[in-house]
């Protein structure tokens, strides 16, 4: 007896059976799945969670530097409707080093003290004290007495002067 | 639990980007009358045009079957010689290309649920890592089996190869796969993460040879190697072979563009940059790691492939475990195409990810409706007709072309050549069966049917992670 034949009578036996066993397979699966579909239920914007850390060493608390940069908790508010062609961020790998994080966990138990998580919060508040005063000098006018809030009037004049 | 551990309460953002809502009324009308208009269209043309050749009936439809199949093996031909060719490409151009040391803090993100059985062997791996500046970060995402109780083990400060390694444990309710990576990624202070599955175990040199393409800083993300680790077992060995051959080499080719279409979920590494400007994972469709891949690249963000930044993963043993994956792989896609499908319609809004999303959407949808087509014709003309030779034909030119791309892949990745002789049923037994649950998932996700991820049984048959290297006998 001929070898093609028999070879393609085993090919095809072959093929039909997998045609069959994805078929039988399929179907068994959706029977089984049936019963696991549920409604999907609502997604709080936040979830509580349990974090289990480690008390920190004595290397990691000498890792700390003041300079770290610390992010407002940032979450994605782009829609997909108002999509548009950006570039990327780019930046050296020490730069990179040097940026902190965007999204951070908010501890609403016993939080972790500065050491423990390296996270500075007491830098954040002062960062953010320090930029409120800038922001607020960068307004003030100064005189003999300091710095002083120009008032009203004075913003006018000035606006008057610049745009004559 | 350690006694110098310590347990807070804290509070997760789980807000996602959302996709605006869509109406899938409006969409399903939209395809029946679109896809009705077409269809009556060519139904005319064929009626005005058949009396004017020589064509009957019955020979339209034999002719048409030749032509689609001519078409079917030219794609197939161009599709197997492309890869093989930009892959050994890829492969001349990584291996004289030399990247220096970069070494800066990475956090690896090990999401689990119900991965008691295996988290241990993938903690393991991961302390057996070669890299000098790591911590490790489980989430254990609302197990119900004894896995918070495995992890609340594994947390501490952990002897690693290069001196302690931290190991933090967030416990969090069940969200999915995604949110319990945002998790990791919000709690994680590195500017570089690694995203895993639980149940995968990566090699000492993984992060090592990973990291150091984000020395470019174009590239946002590096697609890693995954492997097979519970062999020897048909179905498994043809796992083993499938991701060698239809997974990792197209990898690389797409490495070679820089435009790796998706990132594998046993190991990805991330630029912390990348994924702000994606807007993290999104639950929303059943593929998130192509999810990502795809909001990644339309950011313009590059995506290379390591080969040797490897990762084993524990396959399905059983046909059902498989096609379930499967079904949810597909499903995944075609849900992560559509997010996308802007760009799929419009290439300049970007070109790069218009490209990538036609070669998943030909990969995911045309390639097994061809095959389907193909394998159904022969059995007809061999049933019907008598011609029985055609199939077998058939098979000794796809044979031939599997065994030399087995060839070729376990050459490159210095494989198992014992995985060679599998290409002989691969594309005719194996890739059939994925095909045709490609096929169905396709139906259903058209037709909007509903599903559940499905999670897999594992079984931690995979062992250790020096078991996973002699079993997958590399190197």
């Amino acid at each position: 007896m001929e070898l093609i034949p028999i070879l393609s009578l085993i090919i095809l036996v072959a093929t039909i059976s997998t045609f069959i066993l994805a078929v039988g397979a399929y179907i068994l699966y959706k029977v089984r799945e049936r019963k696991g579909i549920v409604a999907q239920a609502a997604q709080p914007s936040a979830i509580p969670a349990e974090l289990v850390a480690p008390a920190p060493l004595m290397q990691e608390q000498r890792i700390i530097t003041p300079e770290r940069r610390t992010f407002e908790p940032q979450t994605p508010q782009q829609e997909y409707g108002h999509e548009y062609q950006r570039q990327p961020s780019y930046y050296t790998p020490q730069e990179e080093q040097s940026r902190g994080p965007e999204l951070k966990p908010t501890f609403v138990g016993s939080a972790p003290t500065y050491d423990q998580r390296r996270t500075s919060d007491n830098l954040r508040t002062s960062e953010e004290e320090r930029s409120a005063k800038g922001s607020k000098k960068k307004y003030m006018r100064y005189t003999n007495e300091g710095y002083e809030e120009p008032t009203q009037q004075e913003r006018k004049k000035e606006d008057n002067l610049r745009w004559r | 639990m350690n006694n110098n551990n310590q347990k807070y309460q804290i509070a997760l953002d789980n807000r996602e980007l959302k996709p605006p809502k869509r109406n899938l009324g409006t969409e399903k009308l939209r395809v029946i009358f679109l896809s009705g208009i077409f269809s009556i269209f060519l139904i005319i043309t064929i009626i005005l045009t058949l009396p004017l050749t020589v064509l009957t009936w019955s020979g339209l439809f034999v002719y048409a079957s030749i032509v689609s199949l001519v078409i079917f093996l030219f794609i197939l031909l161009i599709r197997y010689f492309a890869t093989l060719f930009m892959a050994y490409f890829y492969v001349t151009r990584y291996t004289v290309q030399e990247k220096e040391g970069f070494y800066p803090f990475i956090s690896i993100i090990v999401p689990v649920y119900n991965e008691g059985i295996v988290l241990q062997n993938s903690i393991e791996s991961l302390l057996d890592i070669n890299y000098p500046n790591y911590e490790i970060i489980i989430v254990n995402d609302g197990s119900t089996d004894d896995t918070a109780s495995i992890a609340e083990e594994l947390v501490g400060h952990q002897k690693g190869r290069n001196g302690l390694v931290k190991i933090s444990l967030i416990n969090k309710p069940n969200g999915g796969k995604a949110k319990a990576l945002n998790a990791g990624i919000q709690y994680s202070e590195s500017q570089f993460v690694l995203c895993m599955d639980g149940d995968s175990q990566l090699t000492p040199n993984s992060l090592r040879m990973g990291i150091r393409h984000f020395i470019d800083p174009v590239v946002g993300a590096v697609a890693g190697n995954v492997k097979v680790q519970n062999r020897k077992h048909l179905l498994t060995d043809l796992q083993a072979l499938e991701y060698l051959e239809g997974l990792n080499m197209p990898r690389s080719s797409q490495g070679f563009l820089q435009m790796v279409n998706i990132i594998p979920g046993p190991i990805g590494l991330f630029r912390k940059t990348a994924l702000r400007d994606a807007g993290f994972y999104s639950s929303d469709t059943f593929a998130e790691d192509a999810d990502i891949t795809l909001k990644i690249l339309a950011q313009n963000w590059k995506i290379v492939y390591e080969p040797n930044a490897i990762a084993y993963t524990e396959a399905p043993i059983s046909i059902y475990q498989l096609l379930k994956q499967r079904y949810r792989w597909t499903r995944g896609i075609l849900q992560a195409i559509r997010k996308h499908k802007r760009h799929l319609i419009n290439p300049t809004v970007n070109f790069n990810n218009s490209i990538i999303l036609w070669q998943m959407f030909y990969e995911a949808l045309i390639w097994p409706a061809m095959n389907i087509f193909v394998n159904l014709y022969f059995i007809i003309v061999a049933l019907f007709y008598g011609l029985s030779s055609f199939i077998f034909l058939w098979w000794i030119g796809i044979a031939v072309l599997d065994l030399m791309a087995a060839v070729y892949c376990i050459a490159a990745e210095k494989e198992e050549f014992r995985l060679v002789p599998y290409a002989i049923i691969y594309r005719v037994v194996f890739i059939l069966l994925i095909d045709v649950t490609k096929a169905m998932a396709t139906v259903e996700e058209f037709l909007g049917i509903r599903m559940v991820w499905g999670k897999l049984e594992r079984t931690g048959l995979g062992g250790s992670p020096k078991t996973a290297n002699n079993t997958a006998g590399v190197r």
